[in-house]
């Protein structure tokens, strides 16, 4: 019932965050008097590469390691990813993401009689952008709330259609970013995540059940809107 | 989970362990005996319309843990072979109301016993209207056992049970045979009686693995 709730939330949260695109992004905004090029830039801050809103769409690869259910029977095929994330002061900003991860079973002895697995993954995040060069910006994250459904399926026989897992997501990323033009990027990504599940076991596999560990390499485009963050909104 | 009539509903955020180790008749333990967990497996041969949860096969020494999915269903199995020269083991239990603590199905030993071919022939020798009536009582290669949570249902069971043939030989079926499948090392009791003398028994240990067994009246 969680799990619904916070999907629930996450999709609301997707259509607030465009509504106040639309109404603030393109909104015209002013830029703060007295700021000159020099103090606008730096590692930590670039008042003139701020953003309100960015958009991510991607792939990635994920990669399961460990000693666990994870590490030792599933292999990372593919997967997607979709990312909104909200600038609430300079380059701290907030996100949401929705991503699927896609998994072949490799060792259905120690994880059961199914051959597919499908991780979908929710989760708030938060996170700080830096600026090493004039078109590059580097973001860190980590997740905040999340929670995981992997669907496992391809049973022998087809009656049985799917069976499911839960959990809570531990999810440290980081980004780096091109910007083809002001509002337009290509980026790379990683992350390493933990699955915190929910599965019951006996207690002799509770340390191979209890949580799963894959990684994330990924690419795609990210697309941005507005130029000041949530709260110089308001103070400014 | 879609609820559709026919499909098994598998529990989620479950997953069992099966363990124990296989022994022949004569405690050797019996490496690769496959190992499956299934629902709606029926009775006996098993039918073509059970779900399987989980499999796997036993180590070296015999052992085996196998870690499935677990479905909650009035005829939840595990079943233990090797191939035809072996007994099958069948473990049955009903998991509507029962789980098993700490989710943990512990089989202990399992005993495939080696089978043997009993190759059985009467043959009339003795001319026309001698009669002959006989048995054969033969120990079945096969053990299901039915458990009620943790106890033995012995009325619901049949683990290397008697089993008994029974015919009677004329001038219109003067002739007959058998290939009767039994475990290495058991007896076959073999009572007859030749035109209504008396009954006369013969106790065959079934000592090969091809064993033939001819008589003639």
């Amino acid at each position: 019932m969680k799990i619904m709730t916070l999907r629930s939330i996450i999709k609301a949260i997707w259509f607030i965050g465009l509504g106040l695109c639309c109404s603030l992004g393109f909104a015209q905004e002013k830029q703060p008097e007295g700021v000159t090029e020099d103090t606008k830039s730096s590692f930590f801050n670039s008042q003139e590469r701020q953003r309100f809103f960015a958009f991510m769409i991607g792939g990635h690869k994920p990669f399961t390691s460990g000693d666990n259910f994870m590490g030792e029977g599933l292999e990372g095929k593919s997967g997607i990813d979709f990312k909104v994330q909200m600038y609430i002061y300079k380059h701290l900003f907030v996100g949401l993401a929705t991503s699927a991860s896609y998994f072949n079973v490799t060792n259905q002895e120690r994880l059961g009689n199914y051959r597919k697995s499908r991780i979908a993954e929710n989760y708030v995040y938060v996170g700080y952008e830096f600026f090493p060069t004039d078109q590059l910006r580097l973001g860190l994250d980590i997740s905040v709330d999340s929670d995981l459904d992997y669907k496992n399926h391809g049973f022998s026989n087809s009656n049985i259609a799917e069976q499911h897992d839960s959990g809570k997501l531990n999810r440290y990323g980081l980004y780096l970013q091109y910007e083809l033009t002001k509002h337009f990027m290509i980026y790379i990504d990683y992350s390493y995540n933990v699955s915190k599940m929910d599965i019951m076991v006996p207690s002799e596999l509770d340390n191979f059940f209890s949580k799963g560990t894959y990684h994330k390499v990924g690419l795609g485009l990210t697309f941005s809107i507005g130029s000041r963050d949530l709260i110089s909104r308001f103070v400014d | 989970m879609t609820v559709l009539g026919c499909e098994v509903q598998l529990e989620d955020n479950t997953r069992i362990l099966v363990e124990g180790t296989v022994e022949d008749q004569n405690n050797i333990p019996v490496p690769e005996a496959k190992v499956t967990v299934l629902t709606r497996r029926g009775n006996f041969s098993g039918g073509e319309n059970s779900y399987v949860l989980g499999e796997g096969f036993s180590a070296s020494d015999g052992s085996f843990s196998i870690i499935s999915f677990f479905d909650k269903d009035e005829d939840f199995a595990i079943e233990v072979g090797l191939d035809d020269a072996y007994t099958t083991y069948v473990y049955k239990t009903n998991t509507l109301n029962f789980t098993p603590l700490d989710l943990t199905f512990n089989l202990e030993t399992v005993r495939l016993k080696k089978l043997a071919n009993f190759n059985f022939n009467i043959i009339r020798t003795s001319g026309e209207f001698n009669t002959i009536t006989y048995s054969i009582n033969y120990v079945e290669g096969f053990c299901l056992e039915y458990y009620e949570g943790t106890t033995l249902n012995n009325y619901q069971s049949s683990c290397f049970e008697e089993r008994s043939i029974s015919q009677t030989l004329n001038d219109n079926n003067p002739d007959d045979q058998w290939q009767l499948q039994v475990p290495l090392g058991e007896v076959v009791a073999f009572t007859y009686t030749i035109n209504e003398q008396p009954e006369i028994t013969e106790y065959i240990i079934i000592n090969d693995e091809n064993y033939d067994f001819t008589f003639n009246y």
